[in-house]
Parts: C-alpha cells; structure tokens; sequence
C-alpha cells in the first residue's frame, strides 16, 4: 500500500541523467518506467481543497493514468487510485476512500483542472535481495522547475529507507522539497490558489462618499457575476448559479435599501434588468435544490417504498437541462451582454461632483448606521407581530426583511469591529435559517403538489404518487417543526446582549 | 472490512493462488486489501517476495504482544499489503488453546485494521482445528476451492456439516472449482453432477494451467506477469463474481 513519500529536488548541478547513473551504482536498482506525462491539478472553483490543504493532482502518460489526493502543506500522498479520467463529481468516484473524503471537501462542486504541467517521469525501485521492491524513487523532469524526486517508502522496510535518504542528501546533495509542486505550478503560470470566495468583503473607508462607497460594492457584486456566469452556462456545477443569484439579490438588495445615492433614473433601468435576472434564474436554481436534496428526501421515506420515488428525480434532471438550456440562451442574449456592459460602465463612471442624490456625498459610515439601524428596528417589530396564528405570507415577509439586514451588514461589515459584526451576523443567520426552512419547505411541498399534475399528464405510476405523497407529508411536518423553531430561534436573536450590541454598533448616527 | 478466508480441509487444491491472485485483483480494483498468510509453509509470502517471517513468531501475535499492524509488509503492488507466514504458525493451535475463548482470538486480532483495510484474504493450511474455527469465526466469506472429483464432494459434506453444527452466525460459504483440467472426463462429469447438487457453487471455473504453475518461477500474482491468458480470465471471473457477494446492500465494504 502506498505510504508517505518523501520529495526532494535535485541541485542544479546534478542532471536527471546523473542522478540515475549514481544510483544505479550505488543501489541494487530496476528501472521500471521512463515516459512522458502530463500532470493535472484539480480543485474546486473555490478552491475547496486548497483551503482545506490539500490538492487533486491527475498524472496520466500513454502506460498511466493515476489521480492522488495530496497534502499541500508538506509533500505527501494521502491517497492514489489508478483511473482512466478524473470524474467530475464526488460521488462519481467508484473509490469509496476517495467519495468518502472528496465528498466532504466539495459537496457539490465540482472538480475543475486548475494549472498542467508535461514533463518525464522515469520509475526507479530499489531491490532487495529476493528482488523485492523495498523503495521506490519517481524522478520527475519539469521543463521550468527542478527535477524532483519522490521517495516512496513501502511499508515493513522502514530499515533500508534511511541509509537511501543519507546517500541522497549526503552523497547526491538532493534538498528536500518545502513547497507542493502545484503551488510552485501555479507561480510560474502566474497564477494565484485560493482567489475566489463568495463570501462578500469590500474594503470600505467609513470616510468614504456613500455614492464611491456603493459603485464599490457593486462592482464586487459585478465581479462575482462575471465570475460565474460561464459555469453557469456550461452547467459545470449547481453553485455557480447559486453565487450568481446571490450576487444578483445583493445587487437588488442594495438598489431598494441604500437609496438617494446613486442617480434614480439610471438605477431604475438596471433594477429591471436585475429583477429579470432574478426570473430567469429562479425556477432553475428551485430545480437544482430539489435535486441536492434528493437523496436526503429519499431517505426520509420508508424503504419500501423508496425506489418507488426515482421517476420524480428522472422528471427533475429533464427539466432541469432544459432549464439550463434557456437560461445559457438568456445568459448569452443581448439583452444580458449589453445591459451588463452598460452596467459595467456605469460603475467605472466617475461620481458627479455635485450630485443631486440627498445622501451621495453622506460618510458612507453614516449611511451604513442608519440603514442597518432602521432595518433592525423594523425586523423587530415584524417579528414581535408573529405568533402561532400569524400567516405564511407575514413569516415570508419576515424572512425577506432578515435578508436585507444580512446583506446591509454584510456590504459594510469592514467598517464595525470583526467579531461583533461576525457574531451579529450568525445570530441573525440562525434566525434566516429557521425561517428560509419554513419557506422552503412550503414551496416545496406547493412545487412537489405541481409537478404531480404534471407527471400525471406524463403517465407516472401509481407507486410514483404515492411517494410523493408521503414525501408532502414528511416535508408538511418539517414544517410545522420549522415554524415551532422560529420562537425560539428569535428569542436567541433578540436576547439582551445582541439588542445592545445592535445599538452600540448601528445607533449612533441616528 | 470484509474478510475472506480461503479455505479447505484438503491440501494441493489452489488455496494460495486464489488467495495471491484474488488479492492482486482486489488491490487492482482499488481497495485496500491485506493477504495474511497463516499457512507455516509461507507460499503466499513467497510469491510476494516477503520473507516468511514474523517477529517473535505466532505466540507472541496471537497473544497480541506484538500489533499486527508491525508485522504487516508492503507488496510490490499498490493497495496491497502482506502479513507473512512463519515457520512457528505450524504451532498455532497450541498458542489458541492456551487463550480464553481461543476461537474468537483471530477476530480480535484483526479488528483494529478496519479502518486501514477494505478487504482482509486469509491463505488458511489444509486442516480442521482450532485455527480453522478461529478463522470461521473471523470471517465473513469462506471461499472453498473444490477439484471436481469424489473426494472433494466428500470434503466439502464435511465442511457443510460442521459449519451447521457450529453455527457460524455471518459466515458464508462460497464454494467454487478449482484447477479442473477437463480433458479429464472425470473433471467434466464431476463438475456437471456437483453443480446440480450444489447449485450455489460459483460459475467460474478455475483450470488446471500451467501458466498459474509459472507463479512460482515468476513470484508474481498471474495478472503481474501475464496481461491476456484463459487463467487470468477465469480468475477475473472469480472476483467479479465473489464483489457481487461482498458489494450486496447487507455487505458493502
């Protein structure tokens, strides 16, 4: 079984061809393998791999193909399979070591080639005296980097490995390698690790006009748009539709909270674009959902009649290529590409000088205490209003107004201190969740009573119906569980603590 | 974790190039895989290379002086690893029986390597003793070669009655045939009249060949020095044919 390797690279002054003429002198070797390959290194969009240390890395040659999941922080295999092509998804892994592991690094993302590399690679084993392979050494040959040997050690021959190590070190002046090699790849290609996060975090001076202040934020919010909408139209993985949307609602959240800022006339044109952005990217990203719930509903339903559910998930994933189909159209339309452009250029605008917006040339720290402040106040006073006879309608509405507070604390999060804006916001997360769940549920439990309409017309059986069925009640008495949680869930909110640091915080330029 | 014992009463029926080859195949399919080879004469070990030798022997293993993880040996192959034989296992059911329930030490043993290993083959010598109930109790599946002649049914009604007897509560016997050389008409009438009696003997045939005899000279599971041969095949067969058992809802490693 592959165990730990150890990497070294070789001095400049020694050529991979003399390094293997010395080895073969001084060790009983048999060299194995001598070929040219190609490395691939994968990670997810956001670099989730990375972020959690460690990287995908495909090396494939004409004899070869093998994926290994490495360690980024020190040399090291953690795991290796041999396979023809690297899946796209988790648990499109056969391997259930790998599934297991990538599944709870990237969920749903998928694994993207991030940088490649060809260079040569010539296998060399050392050998005992029963011809066993005690060691192996890969020698790796870059075209802009050092060559690099990788000493593989087999478990149970510990003894011989040290001596190996000296006369590497020692005699052959070999370096232990620091850096993994993607990092070192990626330098060279000019290319960064770790650069995307949909976490939004604009560095915002509290001095700053609030006019300068918002283009800022939206040419953030612009940024993460760009940045998704290719995968969106490739369909690669459900999340960039997910931080495409995110940006969107941000972008549409700021237009009906920070007004008197920006020019309304020019605002008003764009709102409607982004409103239609919102139309067209919901029922998919509703499709999408129900698909990354699937397996957890299908659970939920007693077994027997588990299978029985599998038509609905065959009706979902039609419907939704078709829906990806359209809105890659609308994506690519010139309604989008120009309106975007004109978007664009409107936030590379210079500001007027004298604008007539009330609050444009308003500290921007000012405009943030305010519109947070008055957002707060009003979330209260929704929520206080709700008790158990209160509507779906005026927990929606609640749930809409928590929104526009995250996304208002979040736009301005730099100008309050980190941790009282970071436990702000998880508090009031925990308040969004319970109330997204009320709300999600019962879309969904509304979609699910749709869509057997329409699988009926299609001539589903009864068993398909009857799951479906038992599924409405399953997600009816979630809930109801949702719905229970919410007093709880805004008594944790609104304890005295979060009140005062609400005032403290947002308060003061009222 | 699955464990695989390969097993029979009778000697020279291809236990140890079933439990080398089906090994090989299962690290080649990418599960973590051990081979234990508990035979004294060490023919797994040898065909891997390894020294049939365990640092203090079978007592102090079995009294678990020793960890098996320590004693364990990397193959030449990916995935695959080997816990060699020693001469001193020959000995084995004397160090059992001095243990309190001796029967249930092997299981013991090799419950920590859950978390390394996928699948665990167990290379058994020919017998029936201690050691056999100890790895009857260890083990999930009881991979039983069988040489189509009248003795092999013989052995194999023995073996079916003191499974019975015994009550192995997870143990599955899967019996299949082994170096069968049906140009002899005894092979071929006995492979026809066993598989009707037992219709749970498995479908592939192993044949007697002499490229499985070559593994010897080689030191080589087949697959490592042959890539096309009817032997290969056949044993291809056989693990597709044992994953099927393994990877059924109830047994997924």
């Amino acid at each position: 079984m592959r165990t730990t390797a150890l990497t070294f690279e070789l001095p400049s002054t020694l050529s991979p061809e003399q390094f293997v003429s010395h080895t073969t002198t001084h060790l009983n070797l048999q060299i194995t393998n001598h070929y040219a390959a190609t490395k691939s290194f994968y990670d997810s969009f956001d670099w989730r791999l990375y972020h959690a240390g460690m990287f995908c890395e495909f090396n494939q040659s004409e004899q070869h193909a093998e994926l290994s999941l490495q360690n980024l922080a020190h040399p090291q295999v953690l795991m290796s399979m041999e396979i023809a092509q690297v899946p796209r998804f988790a648990h499109d892994f056969t391997r259930h070591d790998f599934r297991q592991q990538l599944e709870l690094l990237l969920d749903m993302r998928a694994l993207l080639k991030v940088a490649t590399l060809d260079y040569q690679q010539t296998q060399l084993n050392v050998l005992n005296s029963d011809q066993k392979t005690i060691l192996r050494l890969h020698l790796d040959c870059f075209p802009q980097l050092p060559a690099r040997v990788t000493v593989q050690l087999i478990k149970g021959y510990d003894k011989s490995v040290l001596p190996i190590i000296n006369f590497l070190q020692d005699e052959l002046r070999l370096t232990p390698s620091t850096q993994a090699l993607l990092l070192e790849v990626l330098k060279i290609q000019d290319k960064t690790a770790g650069t995307y996060s949909s976490k939004l975090n604009v560095r915002l001076d509290p001095d700053m006009h609030a006019d300068i202040a918002c283009k800022y934020i939206y040419s953030h919010l612009l940024n993460a748009m760009l940045l998704n909408q290719q995968g969106c139209i490739e369909q690669i993985d459900t999340e960039f539709l997910h931080d495409f949307r995110v940006a969107v609602r941000r972008t549409r959240a700021g237009f009906s909270q920070i007004k008197q800022v920006l020019p309304q006339n020019s605002l008003n044109h764009f709102a409607e674009f982004f409103s239609w952005l919102g139309q067209i990217t919901g029922p998919v990203r509703d499709i999408d959902v129900y698909l990354l719930n699937f397996q957890e509903f299908k659970k939920s339903l007693p077994v027997s009649i588990r299978e029985d559910i599998n038509p609905l998930r065959d009706y979902l994933y039609a419907k939704q290529q078709i829906a990806y189909q359209q809105l890659a159209k609308q994506l690519q339309s010139t309604r989008y590409t120009k309106t975007i452009k004109e978007w664009e250029s409107f936030l590379r605008e210079p500001s007027p000088k004298k604008p007539l917006e009330t609050f444009a040339k308003l500290p921007i720290k000012q405009l943030a205490d305010q519109r947070i402040w008055k957002v707060y106040k009003r979330l209260l006073k929704e929520a206080q209003a709700i008790d158990k006879n209160s509507s779906a309608t005026s927990l929606h509405e609640l749930r809409k107004t928590a929104k526009k507070l995250r996304y208002l604390m979040e736009f301005f999060q730099q100008l309050y201190p980190e941790m009282d804006i970071k436990n702000l916001l998880k508090s009031l997360k925990a308040l969004q969740e319970v109330l997204g769940d009320f709300q999600d549920l019962d879309v969904q439990e509304q979609t699910l009573k749709q869509i057997s309409i329409e699988l009926k017309d299609q001539g589903a059986a009864v068993e398909t119906f009857l799951a479906m069925g038992v599924l409405i009640q399953v997600l009816d008495q979630r809930k109801h569980k949702a719905r229970h949680a919410f007093a709880h869930s805004f008594e944790q909110f609104a304890q005295p603590k979060n009140k005062h640091l609400f005032k403290d915080l947002f308060a003061s330029s009222k | 974790m699955k464990i695989c014992a390969i097993y029979s009463i009778k000697g020279g029926v291809g236990k140890t190039a079933t439990a080398v080859n089906l090994a090989y195949l299962s690290a080649k399919s990418g599960y973590k895989t051990l081979l234990w080879d508990l035979d004294p004469q060490g023919a797994s070990s040898f065909y891997f290379r390894i020294k049939p030798k365990v640092k203090g022997g079978g007592k102090e293993l079995i009294t678990g002086k020793r960890e098996l993880d320590d004693l364990i040996k990397g193959s030449d192959f990916d995935n695959l690893d080997v816990l060699p034989a020693d001469f001193s296992f020959r000995k084995l059911d004397i160090v059992l029986d001095a243990r309190k329930k001796p029967t249930q030490r092997l299981h013991k043993l090799l419950e920590p390597l859950a978390s390394e290993y996928d699948i665990i083959f167990l290379d058994c010598p020919p017998s029936i003793s201690l050691l056999s109930e100890a790895v009857f109790e260890a083990a999930d599946f009881l991979l039983t070669p069988l040489i189509p002649t009248t003795l092999s049914l013989r052995t194999l009604e023995q073996l079916i009655k003191f499974l019975e007897y015994k009550d192995f509560k997870k143990l599955q016997l899967i019996p299949f045939f082994s170096m069968v050389d049906k140009r002899k008409k005894m092979h071929s009438d006995s492979l026809i009249a066993l598989s009707a009696e037992y219709p749970d003997i498995l479908k592939t045939v192993i044949p007697y060949a002499s490229d499985i005899e070559r593994m010897g000279l080689e030191r080589l599971p087949l697959g490592a020095y042959t890539k096309k041969s009817t032997s290969l095949d056949a044993y291809n067969a056989l693990w597709q044919e044992i994953l099927s058992y393994i990877n059924t809802e109830e047994n997924t490693v």
